[in-house]
């Protein structure tokens, strides 16, 4: 048996491949009575499909040109694409008996040549064989991981039940489609519900890991989830959703910039703005190990494969004990088993760059994978916009590359080797005819990873984790402004460890302990003027030229930092509460704590800096406190809250004593927010959540006119964000997913205590996403995003002054950060269609951005007395054509 | 055609995300305003005796050189020689202060277009690196970076008074349009070896103003005129409306000065050439480039450019204005008037 899908491309735009005999070629749009009208089919015969090919499951898809006379009866058909001799020759005998109602060319018929594509498509067939067992499971031990023998499973919705075997297994017959809720009890298991979709036609198989009930405890609600969800406010997503949504091409990681209370970065530049943080104070970790950069320059793609992540979580704030260094949020990455079977992959290639991956199981036990990716953006750009589109906006030159293996020791042991690199290039030169305008920009940013993982599940149910790695940062970037040159190279020697252990402590309680160290070793030299690279607050223009003055340092800084950390989870009934502590001591060791001086030797610095914990009273004693409670109030309304003090050590690049300040200790963060979500449905959720933080001994630029040496940078700021995001989303299910997000973020900055609040930088106040994505048919799916984003703030321009010695106006400026870019706005589409072709499966899709073609403004330009000003507006409509297939 | 075809409709970047033209050019003089300002000497010693400078302005607007008792403004320009450091938190070349009439209270000089000054001893420690020793128990104060050519500035403010009819959008107050020089002080060599403050120290003389020489003007490669580039402008040349006229401007060759500064990427001793600019204004028409030059490993002692007279300006005179400076500061100007003809 087969099913013939036709899918006919009648091509009739004069220019393209198919000739229509008719008189007047030129009339592109058929009316019913007037010009060209396609002929119809009228009469399909179905395909004899190869039975060999049939059996084999082997699908095909034969292109094919149909002369249609005058009559409508089909004249010649020749194979245009063809996928074999026998695909080929039933096509065309089916073909051959088609009948139309023929062309009309002002109502009078016309022979015509049409193109059809035939698919051979092996049909799935639902044989009904009497009762099918369409729902099963096992029940194990979460701890000994022992089968659990009689445990009642009842599905609640439709009244049946059956016990689990002496394996611990049980199964139900002719379930109906759709949600049902499974309620697991026993004399010994507290009883627990969970929900469970069943699909028409697919076996549904689960396994659910119980927990004994504890002595003198009636209920208890402990299931072991697919994974621990620590924080309180996190967005996971399914790479099979990410890989889906329009505007990332098919990067999984991209996704990221789509969820609730991230703001969106400006082209070019790829920052992650989450709740209203420095994009610098956001950590990414990947399996555990912090990376510099989760996208290439100018944000168009991530530095790690998509098909090597098996997951993507964004904690926004209010994360849990295990993670620190940074004030704003946190994005955690798993990657995935390379794969249990044989040697498989993916060759992937689109107008950005051209992307591979090989894994295969070397033995049962042992899998690894390579995986790469080189970046050609600048030369497609190059031929497609204007070339001075490079002087605005950065077009890098990228490749990642990445290896990894996992190898199985024993039942639940494992451990994994991952290396990760990273590249990007940057090269443009503006010419010009004036000495002083002449502009070169060199920039190489790379990085390097190295992580070793174990892990083990012990038979009492404790986990032991152990992460040693270590890496390389290189971060070099030199331009020269008309013969004034600036120079910044940091380079860094990363290494860590990263342990932790978690087991049951008592009856309510699982007590997790753990060590996060973390060294990093930095040399660095900057030359150019004390106010490049810009910091956020300066107030500026687009485009203006750094100062003229040129200083010089060079630089050694070790920060080692030893976080021990512990968090236990205290369940106590339907409220959960996480408490945890960080202590988060850094070692900040320096080579010049003044300027270097020919005449004095140089004088070097260490010292142990602990985040400032701001809370009054005992609490500013505690080592980074954590803290979080979940509260199911009914099994569709959760409430969830949490808080935390934060940390983060200074940045090395700040230590100078020429251009920062070695005194720099780290600043310090409080997070706290609170909400809930409502399921709607099974797979319908509704969540909303509020915050607050607060950002204590920020730095910023000192204001005095003639800072003491050593202090250009002062820790005197302090900041604030607070809002709420709104999340309304429906997860992958009959092919269909999609989300609301809202956010309403507002974010604050004061450079120093006197000062009034301005606008941070990257405050948006509503950023807003709506997207979804839907299988139409098998195979071919479409999707669509829009976003709504504030401008950013900019500090307007109110006057100018000349500058007779470089012959240029300078701005005078009004309030900090007192007018905004006018807001952004993009919709987005996608359609992908993936079929299978003798055992390859190919996915060709075009991902286009900013349909609209709305000029978003991305940055105000002023005429060069500064009387006028006017937008430059971002790329106006990009389409990403790409094609991948996998084996 | 196909392939085109298939570009437009699967490919890419539609539209170019291009760079906006905004507003006239710079070489575009549309109202009152202050092209340059000569100090001479170009470069003083704070450290020394000799620390007076006589100033000159380049005050323009679109009916020739102002002020004066025959233009459209009156009023002297007033100046002032700003002590206010630029705080790290600013952006641009002069602190804010400077503008400020209360801190920095400007005065009238004894033409309408100069000023004579004496940079203050202590020049070097506001704006150089020569900072006082630090008080007991504080830090001293983070000495100033020198330029690529290792000189540092001394503001000072320059300010034309705009009659109300002239005013336009984005002036340096509601009433005025201000200009700084920065004229070049000199503070030594600081944070160097012994033997290199020496040598710096033999070797570096002061720098002095470049010298405008001549300009010709050529029309399709026919020399038109050599007129010796002054201040003043001289009898008008007849150019025809949306003629393409050739310039270059010429300097003499000792304005182009060889001098020792401190490389901060090789941390040595180099010498240098001067590089020269040459800003080109006009009260009509449009030049090619606004700014033209020579790099210091360039020896021609020339500028060329091409101003294309226009026809909004027939029956009229253009006035142009040439500005060199050296890439030490060091000034010079000249003026040019073309009468368009239909």
């Amino acid at each position: 048996m087969c099913r013939l899908t036709v899918a006919a491309v009648i091509v009739l735009a004069a220019g393209m491949t198919l000739t229509a005999r008719a008189e007047s070629p030129s009339s592109e749009e058929p009316e019913a009575s007037k010009g060209l009208r396609p002929p119809k089919l009228r009469k399909f015969v179905e395909a004899v499909y190869p039975a060999d090919k049939e059996k084999a499951g082997v699908g095909a898809r034969v292109v094919l040109s149909i002369d249609v006379e005058e009559s409508g009866h089909v004249g010649g058909v020749e194979v245009v694409i063809g996928a074999g001799p026998d695909f080929d020759a039933a096509a065309v005998a089916a073909a051959k008996q088609f009948e139309f109602d023929p062309a009309t060319m002002d109502g009078t018929p016309v022979p015509v040549k049409i193109q059809y594509a035939y698919k051979f498509v092996v049909k799935e067939v639902m044989v009904s064989l009497g009762p099918q067992i369409n729902f099963e499971g096992v029940l194990t031990n979460r701890f000994t991981k022992a089968p659990s023998r009689g445990v009642k499973v009842r599905i609640v919705d439709l009244n049946a039940e059956t016990m689990t075997d002496e394996d611990g297994g049980f199964a139900f017959t002719d379930v109906a489609p759709g949600p049902h809720v499974i309620e697991l009890s026993s004399r010994d298991l507290v009883t627990i519900k969970t929900e469970e979709v069943i699909t028409k036609g697919k076996k549904k198989t689960v396994k659910y890991m119980v927990e004994p009930k504890e002595d003198d405890v009636d209920e208890e609600a402990v299931v072991r989830a697919p994974r621990i969800k620590k924080e309180v406010v996190e967005t996971r997503v399914r790479t099979e959703e990410a890989k889906r949504v329009p505007g990332t091409q098919g990067d999984t990681l991209k996704v990221v910039q789509n969820l609730p209370g991230v703001g969106r970065s400006a082209f070019g530049s790829g920052a992650l703005i989450v709740w209203g943080s420095a994009p610098q104070d956001t950590r990414v970790n990947v399996d555990g190990v912090e990376i510099p950069m989760l996208y290439h320059v100018g944000g168009m793609r991530s530095t790690i494969n998509a098909d090597l992540v098996r997951s993507i979580d964004l904690s926004p704030g209010s994360f849990g004990a295990e993670y620190g260094r940074g004030l704003g949020g946190l994005v955690r990455i798993e990657l995935q088993d390379p794969g249990k079977e044989g040697v498989h992959g993916y060759v992937a290639s689109d107008v950005v760059d051209v992307s591979g991956m090989v894994k295969a199981a070397i033995t049962p036990n042992l899998r690894v994978s390579l995986s790469g990716r080189y970046g050609y953006l600048d030369k497609s750009l190059k031929a497609v916009v204007s070339k001075d589109v490079g002087d605005f906006f950065p077009i890098p030159r990228y490749d990642d590359y990445q290896a990894r293996a996992t190898l199985t020791l024993g039942k639940d042991e494992e451990v994994s080797a991952t290396f990760l690199a990273s590249d990007d290039h940057l090269r443009r030169v503006v010419p010009s005819s004036d000495p002083l305008e002449i502009k070169t920009q060199d920039t190489d940013q790379s990085y390097r990873r190295f992580i070793v993982r174990y892990t083990h599940l012990l038979p009492d149910g404790s986990s032991v984790m152990f992460a040693p790695s270590f890496g390389w940062d290189q971060n070099n970037s030199a331009w020269n402004f008309g013969g004034t040159p600036l120079l910044l190279n940091v380079s860094t020697w990363q290494y860590g460890v990263r342990g932790s252990y978690r087991r049951r402590v008592g009856k309510h309680v699982v007590l997790s302990l753990g060590m996060d160290f973390q060294g990093r070793s930095s040399t660095t030299d900057r030359v150019g003027s004390l106010n490049l690279p810009a910091r956020e607050g300066d107030i500026t223009v687009f485009g203006q030229p750094p100062g003229s003055d040129l200083g010089s340092d060079h630089w050694k800084v070790n920060l080692l930092s030893a976080a021990p950390y512990a968090f236990s989870e205290i369940s106590l009934g339907r409220l959960t509460i996480t408490p945890g502590f960080r202590l988060e001591p850094t070692v900040i060791d320096g080579n010049l704590e003044l300027p270097h001086s020919y005449v004095k030797p140089d004088v070097g610095y260490r010292r142990i800096d602990l985040p400032r914990n701001p809370l009054p009273g005992p609490l500013a004693w505690m080592p980074n406190p954590r803290i979080s409670a979940s509260y199911r109030a009914t099994p569709k309304l959760n409430l969830t809250a949490g808080a935390g003090v934060y940390g983060q050590p200074p940045a090395v690049e700040d230590l100078s004593p020429v251009f920062g300040n070695p005194h720099l200790q780290s600043s310090s963060a409080v997070h706290v927010s609170g909400g809930g979500s409502y399921k709607l449905t099974g797979t319908l959720n509704l969540e909303l959540i509020g915050f607050y933080k607060k950002l204590y001994d920020l730095v910023a630029r000192s204001e005095a006119p003639s800072p003491p040496v050593g202090q250009s940078l002062v820790q005197s700021g302090i900041g604030r964000s607070y809002g709420g995001q709104l999340l309304l989303r429906q997860e992958l299910a009959k092919g269909f997913f999609g989300w609301f997000t809202y956010s309403l973020i507002r974010s604050e900055r004061k450079d120093s205590p006197d000062q009034s609040w301005r606008l941070f930088d990257y405050d948006q106040t509503h950023v807003l996403a709506v997207l979804a994505s839907y299988e139409i048919t098998h195979g071919f799916q479409a999707g669509a995003r829009f976003r709504y984003t504030t401008g950013a703030p900019r500090t307007p321009v109110i006057g100018a002054f000349f500058n007779a010695k470089d012959q240029v106006y300078e701005p005078i400026y009004g309030a900090h950060n007192s007018i905004r870019l006018p807001a952004f706005y993009s919709l987005d589409v996608r359609v992908e269609e993936a079929f299978v072709y003798r055992r390859l499966k190919f996915n060709v899709f075009a991902d286009v951005q900013n349909v609209t073609n709305r000029k978003n403004p991305e940055e105000i330009i002023y005429s060069a007395n500064f009387s006028q000003r006017d937008y430059i507006s971002g790329l106006p409509v990009l389409a990403v054509v790409g094609a991948r297939m996998e084996f | 055609m196909k392939r085109s075809s298939l570009a437009a409709v699967f490919l890419c970047f539609v539209a170019s995300a291009c760079r906006p033209e905004v507003g006239p050019p710079i070489s575009q003089v549309g109202g009152p305003t202050i092209l340059a300002v000569k100090g001479t000497p170009a470069e003083v010693d704070p450290r020394s005796t000799k620390t007076s400078v006589v100033f000159e302005a380049l005050a323009v607007d679109e009916s020739g050189r102002v002020p004066g008792p025959s233009t459209d403004i009156a009023d002297p320009l007033r100046w002032a020689i700003c002590d206010q450091p630029k705080p790290p938190t600013e952006n641009n070349s002069v602190s804010a202060n400077c503008l400020d009439p209360d801190l920095v209270p400007g005065i009238v000089g004894p033409t309408p277009t100069t000023f004579n000054a004496t940079i203050a001893s202590n020049a070097c420690a506001l704006f150089g690196p020569t900072t006082p020793p630090a008080a007991e128990g504080q830090a001293a104060i983070r000495p100033r970076d020198a330029d690529v050519t290792g000189g540092y500035y001394q503001p000072v403010r320059v300010e034309l008074f705009v009659p109300e009819a002239l005013r336009r959008a984005a002036m340096s107050t509601s009433e005025s349009m201000i200009s700084f020089e920065l004229q070049r002080i000199q503070c030594g060599l600081a944070n160097a070896q012994g033997p290199k403050i020496h040598e710096y120290t033999a070797n570096y003389k002061l720098n002095t103003n470049p010298t405008l020489t001549q300009v010709t003007i050529q029309v399709a490669g026919a020399t038109v005129a050599n007129t010796p580039a002054t201040a003043t402008a001289g009898p008008a040349i007849a150019v025809s409306a949306g003629q393409s006229i050739d310039l270059a401007a010429y300097w003499s060759e000792d304005s182009v000065e060889n001098y020792p500064a401190w490389d901060v990427l090789t941390r040595d001793l180099v010498y240098h050439n001067e590089s020269m600019r040459v800003s080109w204004y006009a009260t009509g028409g449009t030049f090619e480039h606004d700014i033209t030059g020579r790099g210091e490993n360039d020896q021609e002692l020339f500028a060329p450019n091409t101003w294309k007279s226009d026809t909004a300006s027939v029956g009229q005179v253009v006035h142009l204005w040439l500005v060199l400076h050296d890439s030490r500061g060091g000034t010079d100007f000249a003026s040019l008037d073309f009468n368009v003809t239909p």
